[in-house]
């Protein structure tokens, strides 16, 4: 490709940030196949990308240029969603002026994007939908996943008659959604998944406060990553249960656990392929139990999770398997 | 200027100074932790009737001890918001 240059070879875009080791790592798997990649952060544009669209007739003919090189968006056969920034619109603006021109931005690249017939790993609608736990659990219980018993509610009565009658008092807590509160310098809160003893009893009624989830503590002999790309599942079994720091959220104590590759049975692959594409994903990171009694169950599905330790641990290959759908363009 | 991630209105904007955690929330506050990125837990905390791990290949070739190599377990924890 030259300046100015448009390419109709097949181009596979990444939208992440330029820091993001996980991404470079498909990068660079891509770019071994002899394939065309490109990572963009959307903070970038406007500053520094330029986007020309024009629809005549009943297409869009359309460029963007990054870094001096012209593309035409309509080469792009697959996105892969990693970690972008939002669109940054620079100056000295108001803040509701610069919501309003960051918007536009965010309309106008975003909705070219969203026009491109390709592959996304993962779709953001998709994605932003797949985020709320009660959906993914209704969904796992419709293909035939086991999941604890559960109870949402702001209503104390109903976390005590739960505590007592549903988990004879084996309960834990986790949040809905995030949980984790940047502070400054390199501090940071967080809520873990958390056993709820009586002691908190006596704060129930605090749970008037906003909706809380709560479920049946469920025994672990271990627990497993199980990373569903297209439709491969790159599992991993983590023994979570060696320390109490990690026992209840080996999120708590990354020091204390260990991995190995684990091969799920065929019937709980399937299952996890189906739940990831019931969410509307391709790519999908499940979180599961695997009970003394040998018991699959299902606790979360993190549409954006991580994977990039567990191949340093265990060197399945994510990067491998996501440069491959991401080439075909098909998942 | 604030950086957040893409279309993430939802995002809780990043605090000026870090808060103090309120004493009479919501229930869910109840289980917030304050933590320094990177940190290792103090020894402690674990039990001792249980055989301390060997270390695995995080711990030993990405955790805190090799600044050019990216930190795949903080990686994690900064990057919360997709990965919940």
């Amino acid at each position: 490709m030259t300046k100015g240059d448009e390419d109709t070879q097949p181009l596979i875009l990444i939208l992440s940030h330029r820091d993001d080791s996980t991404a470079r790592r498909v990068e660079e798997q891509i770019r071994q196949r002899n394939h065309h990649v490109l990572l963009l952060d959307t903070a970038d544009f406007p500053e520094w990308l330029t986007l020309a669209a024009t629809l005549k007739q009943e297409h869009w003919q359309r460029t963007f240029t990054s870094d001096g090189m012209s593309y035409a968006l309509s080469s792009i056969r697959s996105i892969y969603v990693r970690r972008p920034n939002h669109y940054q619109v620079r100056g000295d603006f108001p803040e509701t002026l610069q919501v309003f021109l960051e918007n536009e931005a965010n309309h106008g690249f975003g909705g070219i994007l969203r026009s491109l017939d390709c592959l996304w790993v993962n779709a953001l609608e998709a994605q932003r939908l797949a985020g709320y736990k009660p959906r993914q659990l209704h969904i796992a219980r419709e293909v035939g996943w086991s999941t604890p018993p559960t109870l949402i509610t702001n209503d104390p009565l109903a976390v005590r008659t739960f505590f007592f009658e549903e988990c004879q008092q084996e309960m834990i807590f986790k949040p809905l959604h995030g949980g984790f509160f940047l502070g400054r310098g390199s501090s940071y809160h967080v809520i873990y998944t958390s056993r709820v003893t009586l002691d908190h009893l006596k704060e129930l009624d605090r749970v008037k406060g906003t909706a809380h989830l709560f479920q049946r503590s469920i025994k672990k002999h271990f627990e497993v990553r199980a990373t569903v790309i297209g439709q491969t599942v790159l599992s991993v079994a983590i023994e979570s249960q060696l320390s109490e720091a990690s026992s209840v959220d080996w999120r708590a104590s990354y020091k204390d656990l260990r991995y190995h590759i684990y091969d799920l049975p065929e019937r709980i692959k399937e299952q996890c392929i189906q739940l990831v594409q019931r969410l509307g994903l391709v790519f999908g990171a499940l979180d599961l139990i695997v009970t003394p009694d040998g018991e699959y169950v299902f606790l979360e599905c993190n549409s954006g999770g991580q994977w990039e330790w567990l191949a340093v641990e265990t060197n399945l290959p994510f990067a491998q398997t996501l440069a491959e759908v991401l080439i075909t363009g098909k998942s | 200027m604030r950086i957040r991630a893409l279309e993430s209105s939802r995002r809780p904007p990043v605090p000026e100074e870090t808060f103090p955690i309120p004493a009479d929330g919501p229930f869910a506050l109840l289980f917030l932790r304050t933590r320094i990125i990177g940190e290792r837990l103090n020894e402690d905390e674990e039990p001792e009737s249980k055989p301390k791990p060997k270390p695995t290949a995080t711990e030993a070739t990405t955790t805190g001890k090799d600044e050019v190599n990216p930190n795949p377990a903080q990686n994690e924890e900064i990057d919360w918001e997709y990965d919940d």
